[in-house]
């Protein structure tokens, strides 16, 4: 047998348990018995990637302000009963309903459709700390009938923010928790709608920590929204609303297990470093922070035409920054403490020698290394900021033919270890109106066109010269890899650029997206029957301009680049009967294409306009099956869902040790299938006490053998092509694909509540390495080497748990018809620290020696605490 | 309008409360210490061939002569002052570049050798060495290969003039898998040097200078073996006519005890003899003659009839002399086809250079010592000898022979080629 066939055999294997999953699946559904099934779930990669910005390792279970893709602080608040436990409950191991990732949820602010148009993804902490404002926003999970959009298989929200349909009052909120942040003040005001049929609705907050839980994280954000309404009669109303939240953040890295071992910290960051300030003493610096402020706009008409037809329509503006900061250096050694040559297993495994056979090659290096990383010696499990700046104060140096220009030269200490930030400014416009037409009493249609001019500018700025006088623009790689001098120039149109604080350097591009998209939907309901069908339309273009002519790429990098079109459509159904008023049926049905995410559709955007190959739009296949009760001390749902995302693509660049090179890693006809089962329940045991539970079990996983390209990073080189990936029935990773929530909830009359929550989490996988299942990957090894397995199995995690506690309790002062609210949070109780929620296995490895460069994984934070007092007026 | 003043304040108030931005003092400057000051050549001359490592604060003040730009080094520098040059192996990479003046401070640095090199272990760019100008440009020293002093001059920026690669049409390395290449640099005296390029070097697979001219580059050693490091690859000009006959080719060069390769398509060139017993008919059958140009092959076979003729035949190197050597080796490559006895090697240590030695000198049968005699494989590939120790017979006047031997029944066919005598 070949590799190939090896692969091939194993995969068969899993695929045949896939079957009996299926067949499983409908057995279950059909006869209501508990069964198994697999879950799996996906750490997405970019977690770590410097340009976007993804999942902080734990979300913020109560306030889902951290930047992820989280969206669980809309679903909270669901009335679905196994959404809203789901919602809050699984949130702390990154779970994601039907584990779908954001893309696939459509949220609208105030009618502003806030899907990011380069990914699709929704960043929560745009509108952080408005959390008076967000917290009940109309929520349809999965696939619906829907008001503003067509919507797509993860569901649909709506929040608004009209001082008419907001509550009248005033709210005033102090919280302390030891999460990201520690304190939180909060103020909304809201008038209403006056006599005059004007209205005000404002919000600020703070949220701040010197420290946050892990160490040397901070926390510094603000946020503010103003909206005014006037209803200038019955048939016309506008609305501006203003909105943002500028956040200062220094950010927690995941690492390999050996670094969490060795400090005896789970939580252990690599980010941060002491530095010596003025007076002696060390402050912590975190390199990777986040700067980000957002503000979003609109002028809305609200306008109601008819009895029978009404339209509300949107102009929209997004614009502001978002950066990230990160260490760069030339011609200096790498800074990071946890680069893999700097820890103990380095001497290990230096010698090439496979796990189990180690040999130490120094043994008084080794001891001396590790006693060092065991008493966290700050200058070698941290970040040295006093090094690196010392190494900037000395570093001499001149830099001739400056700007192209012969007699050009400039003498000073060029800087060895700078900070540089990759911004990304949107300047997004659009209209959105959709509306609604009363057909007959029991019909209704809903329509909705979108017209939206999105671009991005994609730039990395200097940040810092830690101590130096300034830093060139050239790439230290190409410089050692090409002789000719040219090659290394990021921008051709300025030859040893010399760059000061401030500057712009290294890329500078535009991403344009142009969308347009209508919809309708027909709506038919009976006292038996609520039924839908709808139908959508769009049609989308990208492309890059580059604002620098890179010296690899001075053909492709400079300029517009071709515009890519697409042209998508999608249908979706429907139905539910109503057995009796207790008893419902329904099913859901969806198909439709979408464009590829520009985020994923060029090879490396930084340097050049080149696409990956075979670019196409992705198809979605859904459907579900859902039995739903409603008795008065009863409310569950229990459902089926089956869904294909096809023809995805997936980009990477990092180091490969076989090409030895940076590569540009690139999948075309990547399918996903994700299957399974949820129920949830309510039970009111008493009046007062009240059980609820929810379930879910999934199988998610890579259901084709995508197709790999693979280019050098820094030339035009293509090393290989139509590079098969095994990629079949690998699960997809970072997310449990099995998780249960059983809670317990006390309502005393008295205005206090006490409640439990116990919450299970299974089946969590890592998110494969393509280049690692592939037949090159293991050609060094013979048939049947066992070795092999050690390079083409996936990794499961450990299975967890966590218990949280809740109280709260309300007093009404009666003298001015307000309230006092006092609420606790206890998150993970037993402090259980050992609960691996995701990772990654790197994409950099060595087929000879595969624990070279170890998983890396992220741990639930330990216990935690939210206490609020809010009051109301 | 006034009942919405305050709660404007109040947001704009609450807004603001965060503004706890980070901000930093740069870090002090650490000081490095100059202390005692040295030259190059005293700080050298400390040397006693063990490694020495110095724990006070001496400082050794010089120019930067290399950098690891275009990958040629890596993890090193040289430096020179007026008095001497040594190189630097540096615990990054990265840091220092051509005519960077600078001082280092030696304290905890070790002076080591490798290869009988002079060399400083384990320097920090960052914490041990204060640069003080740039472009301070060193001029290189204008010399021959000849009259390069391979322990005063060693670490020295050096200039060659009127000189050639011995072989052209291949490449300063080999890229592709990233090994280092050593090409010969010959002057036109017969005197060579050998030239080593890191397979990282970005001109690793450009070929070498075809003609004759001026290059600059590190003059260093290993062991007696006078070594050229090319730091930029713009300082090779070798594009004048090539020395004209003369000594190169053939004759084998480079640094070897002997080194014999055909390659001038001369069997006896560089001192060598043939010395042949047997039957003539259209020609000296089993007699030693080049093949194909290049290699000696000795054949009793007679393919227009059919017949093997008996016959016993001799190549006899040139004298050459042990003593001074450690563990001095022979290798070869050699093939063989056909059915017939084994070519025999032979060492003497009191062979005459001139007469038969079927007839004179005392000569030990070593063919067993040849770890790698080729067997007929059908093919015409050579293959290696492998390492014939020659330390059991280190002395002066050392000759080795081949010896084939045919008879009217049978003989194989056996091609030999670039023999080398090296420690």
């Amino acid at each position: 047998m070949d590799k190939k066939q090896i692969i091939y055999t194993i995969l068969s294997t899993k695929m045949h348990a896939n079957k009996i999953n299926i067949t499983l699946l409908f057995l279950f559904l059909a006869t209501f018995t508990k069964s198994w099934s697999q879950t799996d779930s996906i750490f997405n990669e970019d977690s770590v990637d410097i340009l976007v910005p993804v999942f902080t390792t734990t979300v913020d279970l109560l306030e889902n302000e951290s930047q992820s893709q989280d969206i669980s602080g809309l679903l909270q608040s669901s009335r679905d009963v196994y959404v809203n436990q789901a919602g809050f409950n699984f949130s702390a191991a990154r779970f994601r309903l039907r584990g779908y990732s954001s893309e696939n949820t459509r949220i609208f602010f105030n009618g502003i459709p806030v899907n990011d148009p380069e990914n699709g993804w929704t960043i929560w902490s745009y509108w952080g700390g408005l959390n008076d404002i967000t917290r009940y926003p109309e929520n349809k999970f999965g696939i619906s009938s829907a008001d503003a959009t067509f919507g797509s298989i993860g569901g649909y929200s709506y929040i608004s923010a009209l001082p008419s349909e907001k509550k009248v009052g005033s709210r005033f909120s102090y919280a302390a928790t030891n999460r990201s942040y520690r304190n939180r003040l909060m103020y909304t005001y809201n008038t209403g709608l006056n006599s005059k049929g004007w209205g005000l609705l404002i919000s600020g907050s703070s949220r701040w920590s010197d420290e946050g839980y892990v160490p040397g994280t901070y926390y510094s954000s603000g946020s503010y929204l103003l909206s005014v309404e006037k209803k200038v009669n019955e048939a016309h109303r506008l609305n501006f609303m203003v909105l943002g939240a500028p956040t200062v953040q220094g950010r927690q890295g995941i690492a390999i297990q050996e670094t969490y071992d060795l400090t005896g910290d789970n939580f252990y960051n690599p980010y941060w470093g002491y530095q010596t300030q003025s007076d002696g003493t060390l402050k912590k610096r975190n390199a990777r922070n986040r700067d980000n402020h957002k503000p979003y706009m609109t002028l809305a008409h609200y306008w109601n035409i008819s009895d029978k037809l009404n339209l509300q329509t949107n102009l929209y503006a997004i614009t502001g920054k978002t950066g990230n900061t990160n260490l760069n250096w030339y011609d200096a050694k790498d800074p990071r403490p946890d680069y893999y040559k700097y820890l103990p297993s380095y001497l290990l495994n230096n010698q090439g020698t496979l796990s189990g056979s180690q040999i130490i090659t120094n043994e008084e290096d080794y001891n001396n290394l590790t006693a060092l990383w065991q008493s966290q010696d700050p200058s070698t499990s941290q970040l040295d900021w006093d090094a690196m700046y010392n190494a900037n104060y000395k570093n001499l140096y001149t830099q001739n033919n400056v700007g192209g220009d012969p007699n050009n030269s400039i003498t000073g200490n060029r800087s060895k270890y700078i900070i540089e930030e990759y911004r990304l400014d949107p300047r997004h416009f659009g209209l959105n109106s959709f509306g609604k037409y009363q057909l007959k009493e029991n019909q209704q249609i809903n329509f909705g066109l979108h017209v939206s001019r999105y671009m991005s500018k994609n730039y990395r700025l200097m940040n810092d010269l830690l101590g130096g006088d300034y830093w060139v623009d050239i790439d230290q790689f190409a410089e050692q890899d090409f002789e000719d001098p040219n090659l290394a120039q990021n921008d051709l149109q300025e030859i040893n650029r010399v760059v000061y604080n401030g500057d712009i350097f290294g890329y500078n591009y535009n991403i344009h997206v142009n969308k347009n998209e209508a919809f309708g939907e027909y709506n038919f309901n009976t006292s038996k029957i609520e039924s839908y069908a709808g139908l959508t339309l769009s049609n989308s273009s990208f492309w890059r301009n580059g604002i620098m002519q890179n010296g690899r790429f001075p053909d492709n990098s400079l300029g517009n680049s071709e515009k890519q079109n697409f042209y998508n459509y999608g249908a979706k159904v429907g139905f539910l009967y109503k057995i009796t008023g207790r008893h419902l049926i329904s099913f859901n049905g969806l198909y439709k294409t979408e464009a590829p995410y520009v985020r994923n559709a060029y090879v490396s955007p930084r340097t050049r306009d080149q696409l990956v190959p075979n670019l196409t739009s992705i198809e979605i296949i859904s459907g579900d099956l859902n039995y739903n009760i409603r008795l008065p001390f009863l409310k569950a749902r229990l459902s089926g869902f089956y869904t294909q995302i096809n023809n995805q693509t997936w980009a990477r660049s990092f180091y490969h040790d076989e090409y030895r090179t940076f590569v540009n890693y690139m999948m075309t006809n990547v399918d996903q299938l994700f299957m399974g089962m949820e129920f949830g329940f309510e039970s009111n045991i008493t009046s007062s006490l009240q059980f609820t539970g929810a379930f879910t079990m999934g199988d998610y996983l890579y259901n084709s053998r995508p197709i790999a390209t693979v280019t050098r990073d820094n030339s035009q080189e293509v090393i290989a092509e139509n590079k098969t990936v095994y990629f079949q029935n690998y699960k997809i990773g970072g997310m449990p694909q099995q998780a249960t929530s059983l809670g317990l909830k006390y309502n005393a009359p008295k205005y206090w509540y006490a409640g439990i929550n116990f919450n299970y989490f299974a089946d969590i996988y890592l998110s494969p390495n393509p280049d690692r299942r592939t037949s090159e990957a293991i050609a060094g090894y013979g048939d049947g080497y066992p070795y092999i397995n050690e390079i083409i199995d996936q990794t499961k995690l450990e299975n967890g748990n966590a218990v949280n506690l809740f109280c709260g309790k309300s007093w009404k002062i009666y003298k001015n018809n307000s309230y006092l609210r006092l609420n606790l949070n206890i998150n993970n109780v037993l402090n259980n620290t050992s609960f691996k929620t995701g990772g990654f296995e790197q994409l950099r490895y060595d087929a000879s020696n595969i624990d070279r460069f170890p998983n890396k994984y992220g741990y639930m934070y330990g216990r935690t605490f939210f206490i609020m007092l809010s009051y109301l007026y | 309008m006034k009942k919405y003043i305050s709660p404007l304040l109040i947001t704009l108030f609450i807004g603001t409360l965060n503004s706890c931005n980070k901000t930093y003092d740069e870090p002090p400057v650490i000081e490095i210490p100059i202390g005692d000051v040295i030259s190059i050549s005293d700080l050298k001359d400390m040397f006693n061939g063990s490694p020495l490592t110095i724990n006070s604060d001496y400082s050794i003040y010089g120019n930067v002569t290399c950098e690891e730009t275009n990958g040629n080094f890596y993890k090193e520098a040289y430096m020179q002052d007026l008095s001497g040059a040594i190189k630097l192996k540096l615990d990054a990479s990265g840091g220092l570049y051509i005519g960077d003046s600078i001082r280092v401070n030696l304290n905890g640095v070790t002076m080591s050798e490798y290869g009988d090199l002079i060399q400083l272990e384990n320097i920090s760019v960052d914490e041990q060495i204060v640069k003080i100008a740039t472009d301070k440009f060193v001029s290189p020293y204008v010399t021959t290969i000849n009259q390069l002093n391979i322990e005063d001059d060693q670490s020295r920026l050096i200039q060659l003039d009127s000189v050639e690669f011995q072989t052209t049409g291949v490449t300063y390395a080999d890229a592709v898998n990233l090994a280092t290449g050593e090409r010969y640099l010959n002057d036109c005296d017969g005197n060579s040097i050998l030239v080593r390029t890191s397979g990282y070097a970005n001109f690793a697979d450009d070929t070498v200078a075809s003609g004759k001219g001026t290059i600059i580059g590190l003059f260093t050693r290993y062991g007696s073996t006078k070594q050229f490091i090319i730091r930029d690859i713009n300082e090779v000009n070798m594009n004048g006519d090539r020395c004209s006959g003369g000594s190169g080719g053939g004759g084998g060069t480079g640094n070897y005890i002997l080194n014999k390769d055909f390659n001038d398509g001369s069997i006896t060139s560089g001192g060598w003899g043939s010395f042949w017993t047997g039957t003539t008919t259209t020609e000296n059958w089993g007699e030693w003659e080049i093949y194909g140009g290049d290699v000696a092959s000795a054949s009793n076979f007679d393919i227009n009839t059919f017949t093997n003729f008996a016959c016993e035949s001799w190549l006899v190197s040139p004298s050459f002399d042990l003593t001074g050597t450690s563990s001095p080796y022979l290798v070869f490559d050699n093939v063989t086809r056909y059915n017939g006895p084994g070519l025999e090697l032979y060492i003497s240590s009191d062979y005459d250079g001139l007469s038969n030695p079927s007839q004179q000198g005392t000569w030990m049968d070593i063919s067993s010592y040849v770890p790698n005699w080729d067997t007929d494989s059908g093919d015409w590939t050579f293959v290696s000898s492998g390492n014939i120790d020659l330390t059991p017979f280190i002395s002066s006047n050392l000759n080795v022979a081949f010896k084939y031997v045919g008879s009217n029944s049978d003989g194989a066919t056996w091609e030999i080629d670039n023999i080398i005598v090296n420690d």
